[in-house]
C-alpha cells in the first residue's frame, strides 16, 4: 500500500515538471510578445532599484589624435562612428539616474545645452520617457529654446541617440542608456 | 581492544594463540582454577551437544510437503516473481525517484519562470512615439527614426537644425 | 505449485540453487529445505522445547525465506542468512510467549510421555528403560537451565556448542557485533556451568 502510494506520487511529480516544461514553452512560442511584456512589467516594477539611465550629452568631431571613446559610449562606438562619421567623441554632460519608481525626472547639462528626461513609468521591457532638448543662450531671449521634444519607449536593450544641431565643426548627440 | 569476557570466551575456545595468548594467561591470577573452569567448560559443551543434537525431525517428507502447499496456497511463486520483478523498485529507489522528479520540476518552474533571460533575449528596442523640432531651430527641419542592427541602437535623425558655433560645445 | 517430492539434488550448488529460487524455481528451494530442515527445526526445538511449536516455527521460517529469497545477496552462506530468519521468528516467539505467559518455561517432560503414537514425534535413540529414564532427566535438566536464559543467550550458547558456527557467523545471523556474540557466550556458558555442574560432573 505504502509503496503504491510512493510509486503514485512518483507519476504525479513526474507529470507535472513535465507538463509545465511544457507548458512554459509552448506558452513562450505561442505568444513571445505577451510573454515579453509580462515579464517586461514584472521586471520594469521589480528592478528599478537597480537600474540606472545614463543621459548624456556628446559632442562627436573630427580629431587628428581622437581620445579614446569614453567607456559610456564604447557598448555603442561602431554605431556612432559608422553613422555620423566622427572619430573622436567627447562627453560634454552628463547624469546618471537609479529608477526606483520609473517616473523620475533629471536632466543632463553643459554650459549651453541642457537635456530634460521626464521618466513616466515602466512600459514594454523599459520605460516611458519625455525628452526635451532645450538650448541656453545668455544673448537671446527667451534665453532657453526647447530645440527638440520626443516621446520615446526606452529600452533596456536598446539606446537612443538623437542627433542634435551641428556645433562648430561636430554635432551634438544626445545619448541615453539604461543599464 | 577486547574485553576480558571476549579474552576468556576466546581462551576457552582455543581461538587465541601467540603472544595475545601467552599475555592473557599470564594476565590469569590463578592459572590452576582458570584450566579447571576450562575442563568444566568442555564437559559442558559434550553434554550439550549430545544431548541437544538428538531432536530430529520426524516426518521429514511430510515437513517439505507441508511447506510446498503452504508456499502454493499462499501464491508465493506469483508474489516471489511479483516481488522480484518490481525487486529493483525498492522503497528507497521509490523516495529519490519522486525527490528527483520534484526536484526537475522545481528546475523547471524557476527556468520557465526565469525573467532576466527573457528580457535578455528580447528584440524589443526603443521605440519613438513622436518627436517635434522647435520651428525656430530650423525652418526645413526633419526627423527621421531607424534602427542601427549593429549594436542595437535606435536613432532619432534631426536634419535641416541651425548650425551653433564652436563656443556650443563648451562643457 | 508442484506438491510432489522432487528428486534430491546433494550435488547442486549452493549458490546455484539460490539463484534458481530467485527465478522463482520452487524445486531448488525445495532442495534447499531438503538440506537445511533438519536443522533448523533442531535449532528451534532447542530454543522453544515444543515440538508442534518448532515445527510451526521452522515452517514459518522457511516461508519467510522464500517470500525474500530476492533479497539475498549472496554476502554470506545461505545457512547464515537462513540462520537470522529462523533467530528472528523464534526470538519473536519466544518474547511473545513470554509477554502473554506467566513467564513459567514450559515443561517438556510432560509432552514427552503423552506423545500420540500417530502424531509427529521425534524418534528417540534405543535406549534401555533406565537409560531412558535417565536420559529424559538429564535432557530435562538442560532444557529447564536453557530455558533461564534470555532468547539471545540461548541462541549463542545453540549455535557455538551444537551448530559450532563462528563468531561472525553467529554475529551475522542474530545481527549483532562479534563482541557480544563472544560477551554473550561468557555469560550463557557461566550460568549454564552453573547450573548444570551436577549433570556434566557425572558423565
Amino acid at each position: 500500500m505504502f509503496r503504491r502510494l510512493v510509486l503514485l506520487t512518483t507519476c504525479f511529480a513526474l507529470v507535472i515538471s513535465a507538463g509545465s516544461t511544457n507548458a512554459g514553452l509552448l506558452y513562450d512560442l505561442l505568444h513571445p510578445l505577451r510573454s515579453h511584456r509580462k515579464s517586461a512589467s514584472r521586471h520594469a516594477s521589480s528592478e528599478h532599484p537597480g537600474e540606472i539611465v545614463w543621459s548624456g550629452l556628446v559632442m562627436a568631431d573630427n580629431a587628428e589624435k581622437p581620445a579614446a571613446i569614453p567607456q559610456e559610449l564604447a557598448p555603442i562606438e561602431t554605431t556612432l562612428k559608422e553613422l555620423f562619421g566622427y572619430n573622436q567623441f567627447e562627453i560634454i554632460g552628463q547624469s546618471r539616474t537609479a529608477l526606483h519608481k520609473g517616473d523620475e525626472n533629471w536632466d543632463a547639462a553643459s554650459k549651453h545645452f541642457k537635456l530634460f528626461v521626464d521618466a513616466q513609468g515602466p512600459a514594454e521591457g523599459g520605460y516611458a520617457v519625455n525628452l526635451k532638448l532645450v538650448q541656453h543662450d545668455d544673448a537671446q531671449a527667451p534665453p532657453d529654446q526647447v530645440v527638440l521634444e520626443t516621446d520615446t519607449k526606452l529600452s533596456k536593450r536598446s539606446p537612443l541617440v538623437i542627433k542634435g544641431p551641428q556645433v562648430g565643426g561636430g554635432q551634438l548627440l544626445l545619448v541615453l542608456v539604461v543599464r | 581492544m577486547k574485553t576480558f569476557e571476549e579474552k576468556w570466551t576466546a581462551w576457552l575456545d582455543g581461538e587465541l594463540s601467540g603472544s595475545e595468548l601467552a599475555a592473557f594467561e599470564a594476565s590469569l591470577p590463578d592459572r590452576v582454577a582458570a584450566e579447571a573452569e576450562k575442563q568444566a567448560a568442555q564437559k559442558l559443551r559434550l553434554l550439550l551437544k549430545r544431548e541437544l543434537s538428538i531432536s530430529k525431525l520426524a516426518n521429514e517428507e511430510f515437513f517439505s510437503h507441508q511447506l510446498r502447499e503452504r508456499i502454493g496456497h499462499e501464491g508465493n511463486s506469483n508474489t516471489g516473481r511479483e516481488s522480484r520483478s518490481s525487486g529493483w523498485w525498492t522503497v528507497p529507489r521509490l523516495l529519490w525517484s519522486g525527490a528527483f522528479a520534484m526536484a526537475v520540476f522545481l528546475v523547471c518552474t524557476v527556468w520557465v519562470m526565469q525573467d532576466n533571460d527573457f528580457a535578455d533575449q528580447s528584440p524589443l528596442t526603443t521605440k519613438v512615439l513622436n518627436a517635434k523640432l522647435d520651428p525656430t531651430a530650423g525652418t526645413d527641419a526633419t526627423v527621421t527614426v531607424f534602427e542601427d542592427t549593429e549594436d542595437n541602437v535606435t536613432v532619432l535623425w534631426t536634419e535641416g537644425l541651425k548650425s551653433l558655433p564652436s563656443e556650443y560645445a563648451a562643457k | 505449485m508442484n506438491t510432489e517430492a522432487t528428486a534430491a539434488q546433494p550435488d547442486v550448488p549452493e549458490l546455484d540453487l539460490v539463484k534458481r529460487c530467485q527465478k522463482g524455481d520452487s524445486e531448488a528451494f525445495d532442495e534447499l529445505v531438503t538440506r537445511y530442515r533438519t536443522r533448523v527445526f533442531g535449532m528451534i526445538y532447542n530454543m522453544v522445547h515444543n515440538e508442534q511449536d518448532a515445527w510451526d516455527l521452522a515452517q514459518d521460517s522457511f516461508l519467510k525465506a522464500w517470500k525474500s529469497i530476492g533479497r539475498f545477496r549472496g554476502q554470506s552462506s545461505f545457512y547464515t542468512w537462513m540462520y537470522r530468519i529462523v533467530m528472528n521468528v523464534t526470538i519473536d516467539w519466544v518474547r511473545k510467549k513470554q509477554i502473554k505467559g506467566s513467564g513459567a518455561e514450559f515443561d517438556d517432560t510432560i509432552q514427552l510421555r503423552e506423545i500420540d503414537p500417530a502424531s509427529k514425534t521425534v524418534p528417540k535413540p534405543d535406549f534401555a528403560p533406565s537409560e531412558k529414564m535417565e536420559h529424559q532427566e538429564v535432557r530435562a535438566q538442560i532444557d529447564k537451565a536453557i530455558s533461564q536464559l534470555s532468547p539471545e543467550h540461548r541462541a549463542v550458547i545453540l549455535m557455538k556448542e551444537i551448530e559450532d558456527m563462528q563468531y561472525n557467523e553467529i554475529a551475522e545471523a542474530l545481527g549483532c557485533s562479534i563482541g557480544t556474540v563472544m560477551s554473550r557466550l561468557f555469560y550463557a556458558r557461566k550460568k549454564l556451568q552453573n547450573l548444570l555442574k551436577d549433570v556434566y560432573e557425572n558423565i
